[in-house]
């Protein structure tokens, strides 16, 4: 019995891009490149025709949005899957495309033998991303405030009920300068006074000290 | 010009009464004795033969109005101007018509000159109709005009001086010719200084003539003498023998009146050999010296009886010429002063009915005739008539001194009143002069402080423009500079390397796919500053917070949602792409923190780093100059606190 090959179409706009990755791809065991296209359109029409298994999907296309054609793709035709293969290394790109449902992200500088892997993985149901494109969400979702070191010595004297000209002469720095850092404490942490702003810091301190 | 007044003037009044059908002579009464005779001699050829060329020179604008292609405008009014001038002394109703348009027209061009020129016209035409009232109401009207004139600083002085003059002596002489003295002098003594000021001689001396006489008729010797004295010498000045013969006649009655014997004798005497070669010319003239010289003749202590007889007859035998009836009163009251003295009183009581005249204005006179009369009457043993004589005297002379001190009263009241305006008007544009010039300063101080400051706006204004095109210039520079050493540098050299790579048999392939992979990676940096897309397609916080993400040891945080322009946003994310790549390049920063926070209108980009730090002597350098001048044109600033070991903290500040 022949084993079956998980049919894939490659959308790039480079048309010698999609012939090297046919070629590489067509040479593994469990993957098969059946329809390559150069645009969203090309591979529309084809769509309406026949379904594949998995779609490679580049980003930067001449004719319309990515994840606008990812949004009707997976409305359309919900068992095919989707994974960007894109130069695209930026968080709000890879975010925007993850939030679209995308089931793979891969960048270009990848291995074939990890394209395979990630073409069986999705087929499977378990959505791929590498581990590069990983870093980079984690670090993008990265949420808490960071004080820069003045903004921490400042918040500090604050914190011990000093006044403007005396965080000043501690830190060697103008009273307007220790205003302005005071102003953009209150920015920083949401609040409207020195007192909320005391109140807030001394509770995030206490939990950051528990958490340690 | 200046002789004009007094000329051409009674010579339009005899046209124009003329064609009324009225009796010259009656009209004419003491005003012609004052001015007439100053200047009909001199110009009854002139003024007809002028008066013939005036005649043609009308017919012909007339033709011209009346032609196929008639003027208009200015040239419209001047031609109704002369028109009217010219139709003045012979038909008064053509003149008026005339007189109307060019009014009319001088409203439209706005030329007060010719509407000065007409009024006083117009003027000129109630007097000519008695109508005083009318008249000095529009010698009034262009005396402001002309005054009006003087204010607005077009005209010359001599324009001026010509209007002013002209108007005080024609209000003048329709006083004059009404009887108000005091107001006529007061005129006439307004007229004085334009003349002086100008040396006009012969004006001067008629001026001072004029008022001499009416000061003789008032009683008042003193200011005769003096205003005599002084038409004398302006009339030796001017070399204008009438002018020095008319004032020594007046001198003359002066002294006689005074009983200066010598002084009158010695003045009439230079009158008379001007009167006699002037005879057939100037009979009232010649029959009133000669009836001075009879009264000389009859002065206390210097009496000579055949004498004064001979004189005396000689001015009656000028009765026959024509003249007006206060000389024939003249030559008929002297006559009998003579018959008197020589205590022959019903000849005395023939003369002296003779001089009276019911008519008569001269009141001051008339009583003097009522009062020999009366004398005579009582020589003649008529008490009655010599009580009715004296009644009639004494009521002449109490309404004289009522009329003479209420008239008086009135006159000088309105002189006062005119006075009192003129003061007025004076002291207010004095003050407005003196606010004038002091808006004028302040506002000269005012535009020059504007001035300063314009000037400075704008030479900082430029001053400002040539940086920033510098700058852009620079910077553009400087990039390029950038871009072509990183393409050069690391592009450039891991191509050559792959190149060599390539060439080697026993290389793997996948050292080659790494180098490519690497090869990539840097293209792709050079070309995401050249434009980052995230920074059109996600606003400035995504493009940072993924070139943060990119950059090993950066974290971005933000606050809320912030709005800017794409210019703002492309120039802060230079500044921070700038900051971040100073603090890895030059402070070997392990962690660098890029914040984006708004407050109001201000925008802040922070880039804090924990670098080495600068010193002093190193802050703003090269980066921090670029980043100033990236946000100059959005009122940015720059604040950088830093020191050696502590870090560098870079806050940009812009107004959005």
């Amino acid at each position: 019995m022949k084993k079956y090959k998980i049919d894939v179409y490659i959308t790039d706009d480079h048309q010698l891009l999609n012939e090297g990755l046919t070629e590489v791809i067509n040479r593994s065991s469990s993957v098969h490149v059946s329809k390559t296209f150069t645009t969203l359109s090309d591979c529309k029409a084809a769509l309406a025709d026949r379904r594949p298994d998995v779609l490679l999907l580049d980003i930067s296309m001449p004719d319309g949005d990515t994840g606008d054609f990812c949004s009707w793709v997976m409305a359309t035709y919900p068992n095919v899957k989707i994974i960007v293969v894109t130069i695209h290394d930026e968080f709000s790109v890879i975010k925007r495309m993850m939030d679209k449902g995308v089931q793979g992200y891969l960048l270009k500088n990848t291995t074939v033998d990890e394209l395979v892997e990630a073409v069986g993985s999705v087929w499977r149901g378990r959505p791929y991303i590498s581990r590069e494109v990983e870093d980079i969400i984690r670090k993008g979702n990265e949420k808490m405030v960071v004080l820069t070191p003045i903004e921490e010595k400042v918040l500090a004297l604050i914190c011990q009920g000093c006044t403007n000209p005396q965080i000043g002469r501690q830190l060697n720095l103008s009273t307007e300068t220790i205003n302005w850092y005071r102003k953009r404490l209150l920015t920083k942490f949401g609040v409207n006074n020195a007192v909320n702003l005391v109140t807030k810091v001394m509770k995030e301190q206490i939990l950051k000290q528990e958490s340690r | 010009v200046e002789f004009k007044l007094y000329t051409t003037f009674p010579t339009h009044l005899g046209g124009v009464y003329e064609n009324k059908n009225v009796n010259l002579q009656d009209i004419m009464k003491r005003f012609h004795l004052i001015i007439l005779i100053a200047g009909l001699l001199a110009t009854t050829v002139a003024a007809s033969a002028y008066n013939d060329n005036r005649n043609a020179r009308v017919d012909s604008l007339e033709a011209l109005l009346k032609g196929d292609n008639p003027p208009t405008g200015q040239k419209l009014m001047y031609i109704c101007e002369e028109l009217m001038r010219g139709y003045l002394p012979v038909d008064a109703a053509k003149a008026e018509k005339y007189g109307r348009m060019a009014l009319a027209l001088s409203y439209e061009t706005g030329d007060p000159q010719i509407r000065q020129y007409v009024l006083r016209h117009f003027g000129l035409l109630s007097y000519g109709r008695e109508d005083f009232t009318e008249a000095i109401d529009r010698f009034n009207q262009a005396l402001a005009i002309a005054d009006s004139m003087a204010q607005s600083g077009r005209y010359t002085q001599q324009d001026i001086d010509d209007a002013q003059s002209a108007l005080y002596g024609s209000i003048a002489n329709v006083y004059n010719l009404q009887g108000k003295s005091h107001l006529a002098i007061h005129y006439y003594q307004l007229a004085l200084p334009i003349f002086e000021r100008n040396g006009w001689l012969e004006s001067q001396a008629v001026l001072h003539h004029n008022i001499a006489e009416l000061y003789l008729a008032m009683g008042n010797h003193d200011k005769a003498e003096a205003h005599y004295r002084k038409a004398i010498g302006k009339g030796q000045e001017s070399g204008d023998s009438l002018m020095v013969a008319l004032p020594q006649r007046g001198l003359a009655k002066v002294y006689i009146e005074k009983g200066w014997y010598a002084e009158a004798q010695q003045t009439l005497q230079s009158a008379c050999r001007y009167q006699q070669a002037h005879k057939e010319d100037d009979a009232p003239g010649y029959a009133d010296v000669m009836a001075s010289m009879a009264r000389l003749n009859l002065m206390e202590g210097h009496r000579n009886l055949q004498q004064a007889k001979a004189y005396a007859r000689e001015a009656a035998a000028m009765t026959d010429h024509e003249m007006m009836f206060e000389d024939k009163s003249n030559i008929m009251a002297v006559n009998c002063e003579v018959a008197m003295a020589a205590r022959q009183w019903e000849e005395a009581l023939t003369y002296g009915l003779q001089a009276i005249h019911d008519d008569s204005t001269a009141t001051h006179s008339e009583a003097g005739y009522y009062k020999l009369l009366a004398e005579i009457y009582i020589q003649l043993g008529q008490k009655d008539k010599a009580q009715q004589m004296v009644d009639k005297m004494h009521g002449m002379m109490s309404r004289y001194a009522t009329e003479h001190y209420q008239s008086g009263l009135s006159q000088m009241e309105v002189i006062y009143e005119t006075e009192k305006k003129k003061a007025e008007i004076e002291a207010l544009s004095h003050d407005r002069r003196m606010y004038g010039w002091m808006l004028v300063g302040a506002v000269g101080v005012l535009v020059m402080l504007v001035g300063l400051l314009v000037y400075r706006q704008m030479a900082n204004r430029r001053q400002r423009a040539l940086l920033a095109a510098k700058v852009a210039l620079e910077t553009e520079t400087k990039e390029r500079h950038i871009i072509a050493r990183d393409l050069h540098d690391s592009l450039g050299g891991m191509l050559s390397l792959l190149k060599i790579n390539l060439g080697k048999e026993d290389k793997t392939t996948d050292e080659t796919v790494r180098q490519v992979d690497n090869i990539m990676a840097e293209l792709r940096r050079v070309s995401h500053h050249l434009m980052p897309e995230e920074l059109l397609h996600g606003g400035l916080a995504t493009a940072l917070h993924d070139f943060a993400v990119s950059t090993p040891g950066a974290r971005f945080q933000t606050t809320g949602d912030i709005r800017m322009s794409k210019e703002q946003e492309l120039a802060l994310y230079r500044c921070a792409y700038e900051l971040v790549n100073n603090a890895l390049r030059h402070a070997q920063a392990s962690h660098i923190t890029i914040e984006l926070m708004q407050q109001q209108n201000e925008v802040t980009l922070s880039v804090c780093d924990d670098g080495t730090g600068i010193c002093e002597g190193e802050t703003g350098g090269m980066g921090i100059k670029n980043i100033s001048e990236r946000i100059a044109p959005y009122h940015g600033t720059v604040n950088t606190v830093t020191g050696r070991g502590t870090g560098t903290e870079t806050h940009i500040t812009i107004n959005v």
